[in-house]
């Protein structure tokens, strides 16, 4: 895809300008970055982690069926294993990241990417766009500076058509993605620290947070903020907790199963732009997310994606600590 | 702090340098606090870019030790940096605000063309923020950080941690859909004075 600023790109910028920061800013800054440097040898701290409830699944199950059946009438299956959930979550000894440890976090996704035909480099194409399943998995180490490495091995994508694979690889889209690689990175900062536990503070955080003029149903908006939360293991048990229980709270909720490890599966359907789908999530008894799926219900004629497409797939392993920083792949 | 800021030294060698000598990574902080100020100035404002900038080079340290070095240039790495400080920023302070882009242009003797030019400017700039604010977060970054940092899609895909592809995908949706929000852009722009020419940050 041709990397060439066009005239929206260039107003941002005439726009936005060079604004350059003051003497005093610099120096601010410069001074603060000093006392750190010189403080260094006193940062490294310790913390001691608790070990971990031993829950037994029969039991966590159990549990959660005797929930779903006797609570009352007036509460969905969903909400009830959610918040039945959210009970468990908040009793759970948090993992923690320790001077030699990380909690380690490892995820597969499947995304939809979309290239349009003008960006394949002359490559001859006849469809406006080229539309692609990108595969990867990403791995996660959280530290005990609230830091989190990130490697993000990008597989082989998969296509609609042999057409699509043949103009992808032509266009060197491929080397575009780098497919094949593994990119490590420590950008990530958990943000749990900004969201309250309070349940109405908690409810507000996230509607502020919520897009709400895309045309999107306000429950699957509110879904998509407080999934964010409870994404990986950065969450507290209290955090976590909470926020299962707001979501416990929506309108629409499925409860698709509940498996033998007392994982729960929970789906609602919407509408995007005429297109029916369907969002798929699951959540174990830490109250970890597990699973989420976005399927496309409907044929997409302008993509030309076919219906029953998974527009995005994850899912999560068991978080756990490891002293081991390398890529498990 | 730093008499190295011109120096033949990567950035990647003088932040290993620093693993050992932590006082090197003063080079860093010389070569690259004016653009990180720059970049948080431009997305959250000039009353909180030096907090941001100095906070993005104290998080930069902490983190040195995983920096990736086969990257020569931490400019994006520390833009990265800076995105989930924004980030955190935003949430709690400009939440309701939704602002997305500053305005900063020294357009503003009265009286003048230059300054019919700033309400147009003003005008515009408010119109952009609405429409970035419809934008998913990935397509938003991707677009501001592009189009104002002049980063390559790959510089990118670090400071986002997504494919390089995905990186054009986002770029390219980001622009189609505020061009049809805004059908009349071409026409506000050709209103700018000179909106083909752009300063380098």
């Amino acid at each position: 895809m041709p990397e060439k600023q066009d005239r929206l790109d260039r107003l941002l910028r005439k726009l936005a300008g060079s604004p350059v920061p003051s003497r005093s800013d610099r120096e601010r800054a410069e001074t603060q970055l000093m006392e750190l440097i010189e403080g260094e040898p006193n940062i490294r701290r310790s913390r001691v982690r608790r070990p971990l409830i031993a829950w037994t699944a029969a039991a966590l199950i159990a549990a959660l069926t005797l929930i779903v059946v006797f609570y009352p009438g007036s509460t969905s299956p969903a909400a009830a294993a959610i918040r039945e959930i959210a009970d468990l979550a908040e009793q759970v000894d948090p993992l923690e990241a320790t001077d030699e440890s990380f909690v380690y976090t490892r995820s597969e996704t499947q995304v939809l990417g979309v290239i349009p035909r003008e960006g394949l480099g002359g490559v001859p194409y006849d469809a406006e766009y080229l539309v692609y399943e990108a595969h990867m998995i990403r791995e996660s180490w959280l530290g005990n500076y609230d830091t989190v490495q990130v490697s993000v091995m990008v597989l082989q994508p998969s296509f609609f058509s042999d057409e699509d694979a043949e103009a992808y690889y032509a266009a060197g889209i491929d080397g575009q993605d780098r497919v094949g690689e593994t990119i490590t990175s420590t950008v990530h900062q958990p943000d749990d620290r900004t969201w309250p536990t309070d349940p109405n503070d908690l409810d507000a955080a996230i509607r502020d947070d919520m897009i709400t003029d895309r045309g999107l149903p306000e429950p699957v908006e509110y879904l998509l903020v407080a999934l964010d939360i409870v994404r990986e293991s950065h969450a507290s048990p209290e955090l976590r907790a909470a926020t299962l229980r707001l979501i416990g709270d929506l309108d629409g909720l499925n409860l698709e199963n509940i498996d033998p490890d007392g994982i729960s599966t929970i789906s609602i359907d919407y509408e995007e732009q005429t297109i029916s789908k369907t969002l798929t999530f699951s959540i174990d008894t830490s109250g970890y997310l597990r699973f989420e799926e976005v399927v496309r219900i409907d044929e997409d004629t302008t993509f030309r994606i076919p219906a029953g497409s998974a527009e995005s797939l994850s899912t999560w392993d068991e978080p756990r600590t490891t002293t081991n920083l390398n890529t498990q792949g | 702090m730093a008499s190295e800021v011109h120096s033949d030294r990567s950035d990647a060698e003088i932040i290993a340098a620093s693993l050992d000598h932590p006082t090197e990574f003063g080079i860093i902080f010389a070569r690259h606090h004016a653009r990180v100020y720059t970049y948080a100035a431009r997305r959250i404002g000039i009353g909180e870019a030096g907090d941001v900038a100095s906070e993005v080079f104290l998080k930069a340290f902490r983190l040195r030790y995983r920096y990736d070095h086969t990257r020569p240039n931490s400019l994006p790495w520390l833009f990265g940096i800076a995105q989930n400080t924004i980030g955190d920023g935003l949430r709690s302070i400009r939440r309701r605000q939704r602002v997305y882009l500053y305005f900063h242009r020294d357009v503003s003797a009265p009286g003048t063309e230059l300054a019919d030019d700033r309400l147009v400017a003003e005008a515009v700039t408010d119109r952009l923020n609405a429409e970035l604010g419809k934008l998913s977060k990935g397509d938003r970054d991707a677009l501001l950080l592009f189009a104002l940092e002049g980063l390559t899609y790959s510089e990118i895909g670090v400071t986002l941690g997504i494919p390089t592809g995905t990186v054009g995908s986002r770029i390219s949706r980001a622009r189609r859909k505020i061009g049809q929000a805004i059908p009349d852009l071409e026409q506000i722009a050709a209103r700018m004075h000179n909106p083909d020419e752009v300063d380098d940050a």
